[in-house]
């Protein structure tokens, strides 16, 4: 218990920091929707999603083994994405040039 | 984690959180759906064999009805029978027992499982009874079959199916969380992973396996209901979207799914094949790493369901070679247990017989899939009965003669008696014959062409000289049914009429045949330690031909023993 106490966050400073990124994220999505501003959107995302992973689901204290478990989730949702890629994203005449 | 043993009927037998009472619940809830599964078959097959005629028990079988028994045919025994038995039946009665536990890590999330699983039962037997009927587009929902009312005419009972099978996942994601945390966290002192019994190994990884693959379909099933409620267009490309994006979140992760089932029912085979061989597995480590790879393999081939969908060709080849991969960790696995098997001391018992028969006739439709993972014959043979009795020739033998094999085993541990031989023999050479009875002429058929969604085969010409074939094989299953019925008698008269088991009946070595038979509540009269591992048979020297896991070392007998060290 006072291991956990020990590495316990500040959320609202982490809450603070999700919330800036969302509202940087909405200011580029407002400005345009190039690939680069899509880009560092689905990059603000990562890192929110990171900061999320570590505060609030607390994987900053878990053990080894529930970190594995959420990489290895993260592997299998990244081989779910380059087999859908072919078929859903680049199918002939949905997106010109692929 | 600790609780009392519970005072009145509904805590003891109805709200239990006892793993052992929970399992019951799961076995039994899943034989009562074998016989639902099991009548639907044999619907479906009359009327392949006698068209349009009237079933005997169901009336004339309308041709929009024959696609929703074929649907819920599938579905029941894949997620009503199968995952219940098989994951959560065994893996409920003896992960923490091979442990040394008390009860499962989280008693009362086990219980929640049961019952949100029992609530899943309720509605997938509802939908039969609602206006249009059960679901029609096959076990797979496959849209647009599903997508729109329109495309088959059911509205509510599709809905209904998406609910259930949802039901269903949430109750086997508690039970996994549970399964993997018991096996992980809850072994007796002395217990490292090296001695973990093969069966905990192989519940635990399919645990893994469902957790990491459930999340697409779960996606993809909220998707389906948007489509088909909301007015969202996700599969429907008249709004943008595409029907190849079910299938893909749909096989990436069914064909998981396929090892989810398959694990465990490998892991009965490997106990029972080392009490009744009384000899040491051969290739422990071998196997786990087998099993491991499996594991991990089998995300990264389930487009070969979809070889003609329209799927981009660039990925047919990748995903051919990754099926045709995944056969070697199995193929590991079987020779393992050919391997313990030779020059073995083999006491042929019912449960033996039933673990013999699955490695033979598994081998038949592992071999056959083999032909399937080719992207050249899948075009040709795909949606035939080729695949269908490809398919029932691993899941057969996985679901079925497995959880015989299991529970003519562990029947000691889940009611104190053991079960009527005699019986037990009939009821083998029955579901052996006939189920090749039924399925070996659907090989022929497929080869014919025969399509596995069609109500009345006749009505091609190219396919009415296989009518002969199609009325043996439905002979198959009548008499596959009735080879049943000693079964069903046998499982509840044993109940009484069993003669008493003790606790080790078979003189076998893992820490579940420690405690009395049936374990009481709390499972061990006092705390276990794990000495060896789990499979000290026939050990060099004088005297009985097993150590159990629990018993203290003979000084002079332990170092050459233990797996854990012996193992390379």
């Amino acid at each position: 218990m006072s291991e956990t106490t020990e590495h316990r966050s500040n959320y609202f400073m982490v809450f603070g920091i999700l919330v800036a990124a969302l509202a940087i994220s909405l200011a580029l999505a407002a400005v345009s929707t190039g690939p680069i501003v899509v880009a560092a959107i689905f990059a603000i995302a990562t890192v929110k999603a990171y900061l999320v992973l570590t505060h609030f689901i607390h994987l900053n204290v878990e053990p080894r083994f529930i970190k594995v478990l959420v990489i290895g989730l993260l592997a299998v949702l990244t081989v779910l994405y380059i087999g859908l890629v072919p078929d859903i994203v680049w199918v002939f005449g949905r997106m010109e040039g692929a | 984690m600790s609780h009392g043993e519970p005072e009145s009927f509904v805590r003891k037998y109805i709200f239990s959180v006892d793993h052992k009472v929970i399992a019951k619940q799961y076995m039994i809830t899943g034989l009562f759906m074998a016989l639902l599964g099991g009548f639907l078959a044999y619907a479906l097959r009359s009327q392949l064999a006698w068209p349009g005629d009237s079933i005997v028990g169901l009336g004339v079988i309308a041709p929009h009805a024959y696609n929703s028994v074929v649907t819920l045919h599938g579905t029941i025994m894949v997620f009503w029978v199968a995952m219940p038995i098989l994951v959560a039946g065994f893996g409920n009665l003896l992960v923490p027992l091979m442990v040394g536990a008390e009860d499962m890590a989280f008693p009362r999330l086990n219980m929640l499982s049961y019952w949100v699983f029992f609530l899943s039962t309720i509605v997938i037997i509802a939908s039969f009874f609602v206006p249009g009927g059960a679901a029609g587009g096959g076990w797979t929902a496959y849209p647009p079959l599903s997508g729109t009312v329109h495309a088959s005419g059911v509205n509510w009972g599709m809905n209904l199916w998406i609910l259930a099978v949802a039901l269903e996942f949430v109750a086997f994601l508690i039970g996994g969380i549970n399964i993997i945390t018991t096996g992980i966290n809850m072994r007796v002192p002395g217990m490292s992973m090296w001695d973990l019994p093969l069966f905990v190994w192989e519940e635990l990884i399919a645990s893994i396996v469902f957790l990491l693959a459930v999340g697409p379909l779960i996606a993809g099933a909220v998707m389906l209901l948007l489509d088909r409620s909301f007015g969202t267009g996700f599969y429907a490309p008249s709004a943008g979207g595409d029907p190849l994006l079910f299938q893909h979140l749909f096989w990436f992760f069914g064909h998981p799914e396929v090892y989810v089932l398959l694990l465990p029912a490998l892991g009965i085979m490997g106990e029972v094949l080392c009490a009744f061989s009384r000899k040491t597995i051969f290739g422990y480590r071998t196997i786990v790493w087998s099993v491991i790879s499996a594991g991990l393999l089998s995300f990264v081939v389930w487009a070969h369901h979809q070889f003609v969908s329209g799927l981009d060709p660039r990925l047919a080849f990748p995903f051919s070679v990754t099926t045709i991969l995944i056969s070697v960790p199995f193929a590991v696995h079987l020779f393992a247990f050919i391997a313990t098997l030779y020059k073995a001391s083999i006491r042929f018992t019912v449960a033996m017989a039933f673990t013999l028969a699955m490695i033979a006739l598994f081998m038949i439709g592992g071999v056959t899939g083999v032909i399937n993972g080719s992207a050249a014959a899948d075009i040709f043979i795909h949606d035939t009965y080729f695949v269908v009795a490809h398919f029932h020739y691993t899941l057969v033998p996985i679901v079925f003669f497995a959880t015989f094999s299991g529970i003519y085993f562990w029947y000691p541990k889940l009611f104190g008696r053991l079960m009527n031989e005699g019986l037990g023999w009939v009821h083998f050479a029955g579901t052996f014959f006939f189920f090749n009875l039924t399925f070996i002429p659907q090989f022929a058929l497929g080869l014919m062409g025969h399509h596995r969604r069609i109500a009345n085969p006749q009505i091609f010409e190219f396919l009415r000289d296989g009518q002969g074939l199609q009325v043996l094989s439905t002979i198959g299953v009548i008499g596959l049914l009735a080879a049943q019925v000693p079964f069903v008698y046998n499982f509840f008269a044993s109940m009484v009429r069993g003669k008493p088991a003790g606790r080790n009946p078979w003189e076998a070595t893992t820490l579940e045949w420690a405690t009395a038979s049936p374990p009481p509540h709390g499972n061990f009269d006092e705390p276990q330690t794990a000495y060896r591992g789990p499979y000290v048979y026939s050990p060099p020297g004088e005297g009985p031909d097993w150590i159990p896991q629990f018993e203290p070392p003979a000084e002079a007998l332990e170092p050459d023993t233990a797996i854990s060290e012996t193992a390379s």
